[in-house]
């Protein structure tokens, strides 16, 4: 089931992405995690937050990767820290599809509302950001059984970010 | 001694051969054309342009110079950061080479390539501080020699670089945006409280521009008459004129203020923190933006220290710079056997040379 989340600054952001690192960390075979937000929604800093907290994050340098479409980080498990900001109105290319059928890595694709919907991993976590009037506002939702498992057993976590102003908890 | 520099990180495919420390001959191709059209750099399309032109590169350089491969004493090539496929086409080329003609082999990082380039111009100057700002880097280095480098800060997320690219994007501005930033800039004058100085509140030497970029994000949204009718250039930013190019003038003008009065911040804080610094050395394709250079001046000039600005055909991707710093490793007696691996964008460039005369690095 979906879960709307309410993010009162980049902390809470930050500590979203944290949330998420020490789930996913613990998967054999990660889902992807798929995110849909504007300019300036958070997405990056939400990988930041997720990376900072992989085993082997000190040897990452994670920034923006909508320079060159994927960064590649030397974690624990590996992430593929993908963007499509430019692809707009183009599909992905072959290394990009490749990615995606990449199980043995955390593949993150940021801009994925400009990958067609035919072309999602079996197994995704979705975050999509929605306009709000002050923070971060955004839906997660799943698709395929490890994910919408992974999405269950971290309702509590997520109930509390979602109401603690701060994130720092 | 002899060094020929390969560059494939991005979209530029490069050959240089550089003699002693002097650039003698280089071939560059550019695939900019054909990533217009994208907006950006297409990873695949890029590695098959590199392995298209990259041999035709090479044979054109040696017809140049008039010289045969086995007269090559060392193969330097840029082995990251950068995108993955396009950096093995340098590499496995580099490496064939290698094998071929018995020449040895030095991985170069690519942007310590482009802070050291300003060598092919003059004398560099250590200890010296180096500010990389690029599409893809916004970094600030402590470098004590051309092989003794530290880390002191870096971007958090969007480079300096694309922040430019984005805000251009978003005034429907043609990619690469920057200079067409940089110029309506130049025609007006900066408002200072319009947009924040982003993460200078803190005690530390690292960057994050997403905050900047999410503020212009929100001025345009609340603005919609800032948004040019149809995606423009140089020709097409001709015809905006009057009342509306003044005020695109003046948050061009405001953003490149935000974006060169927070790169002077981290700066001047970094020089505090160094000692015996005795030149500032600014590089990488935001080094070309007039606010940038025009700050950097006045940085050094109120420290004492010299400026050290590589001339605007170093700024963007080459392969002298890879020769060239592939002479000063060679030098100082470093080198890489064909186990050399690509570093793609997102982790730190290993130092992982060998000293000539190792059973690894072999004969050199």
């Amino acid at each position: 089931m979906d879960r709307e989340l309410h993010l009162a600054d980049p902390a809470a952001t930050l500590a979203l992405g944290r949330i998420l690192a020490e789930a996913l960390a613990g998967e054999r075979h990660p889902p992807a995690l798929l995110l849909q937000g504007d300019l300036g929604a958070g997405k990056t800093t939400l990988v930041r937050g997720l990376v900072g907290s992989l085993p082997g994050s000190e040897r990452a340098e994670v920034s923006s990767p909508s320079f060159n479409i994927c960064n590649l980080y030397p974690t624990t498990p590996p992430v593929a820290h993908c963007d499509l900001y430019r692809l707009e109105g183009m599909g992905p290319d072959d290394a990009l599809l490749e990615l995606l059928e990449d199980r043995t890595m955390l593949v993150v694709i940021e801009w994925a509302q400009f990958l067609d919907r035919k072309l999602w991993p079996d197994e995704a976590l979705v975050l999509a950001w929605f306009p709000t009037r002050t923070g971060r506002g955004l839906t997660m939702g799943a698709t395929g059984r490890t994910a919408r498992e992974l999405l269950g057993s971290l309702a509590q976590e997520l109930e509390h970010l979602s109401n603690n102003p701060t994130g720092l908890q | 001694m002899r060094i020929l520099g390969i560059e494939t990180s991005c979209d530029e495919t490069a050959v240089a051969l550089v003699e002693d420390g002097r650039l003698v001959a280089e071939r560059l191709a550019t695939q900019i054309d054909v990533h217009a059209l994208f907006g950006g750099v297409v990873p695949e399309i890029a590695s098959r342009e590199h392995l298209r032109v990259l041999p035709r590169l090479f044979d054109e350089l040696m017809a140049d110079t008039g010289l045969a491969p086995a007269d090559i004493d060392r193969v330097a090539v840029a082995r990251g950061p950068g995108l993955l496929g396009s950096l093995l086409v340098g590499l496995s080329f580099a490496k064939g080479l290698s094998l071929a003609t018995g020449a040895p082999l030095i991985g170069v990082n690519h942007l310590m390539a482009h802070l050291l380039a300003p060598g092919l111009e003059g004398e560099l100057r250590f200890p010296a501080l180096g500010l990389l700002v690029s599409g893809g880097h916004t970094h600030i280095y402590l470098m004590r020699s051309a092989t003794d480098v530290e880390l002191m800060g870096r971007t958090l997320d969007d480079a300096a670089g694309e922040a430019f690219d984005k805000v251009a994007k978003l005034l429907n501005i043609v990619y690469p945006g920057g200079r067409f930033i940089d110029m309506l800039a130049s025609e007006g004058e900066p408002d200072t409280a319009l947009f924040p100085r982003p993460y200078v509140d803190n005690d530390n030497l690292d960057f994050s521009f997403s905050g900047l970029k999410t503020a212009v994000a929100n001025h345009v949204a609340a603005h919609p008459g800032l948004v040019l009718d149809e995606m423009a250039g140089g020709q097409g930013l001709a015809g905006v004129s009057g009342a509306r190019r003044q005020e695109l003038a003046r948050v061009c003008a405001s953003f490149n203020w935000s974006v060169a009065q927070t790169l002077k911040i981290k700066v001047e804080r970094a020089l505090k923190r160094t000692d015996g610094v005795r030149s500032l050395i600014v590089a990488g394709g935001v080094a070309a933006n007039s606010a940038v250079r025009r700050t950097m001046a006045e940085v050094a000039g109120a420290a004492g220290v010299e400026l050290t600005l590589p001339g605007l055909s170093l700024c963007t991707d080459n392969a002298a710079m890879i020769a060239y710093a592939g002479w000063l490793l060679a030098r100082a007696g470093y080198g890489h056997d064909l186990g050399l691996e690509a570093v793609p964008r997102g982790r730190a460039i290993p130092e992982d040379w060998s000293v000539c005369g190792d059973k690894r690095a072999g004969e050199c």
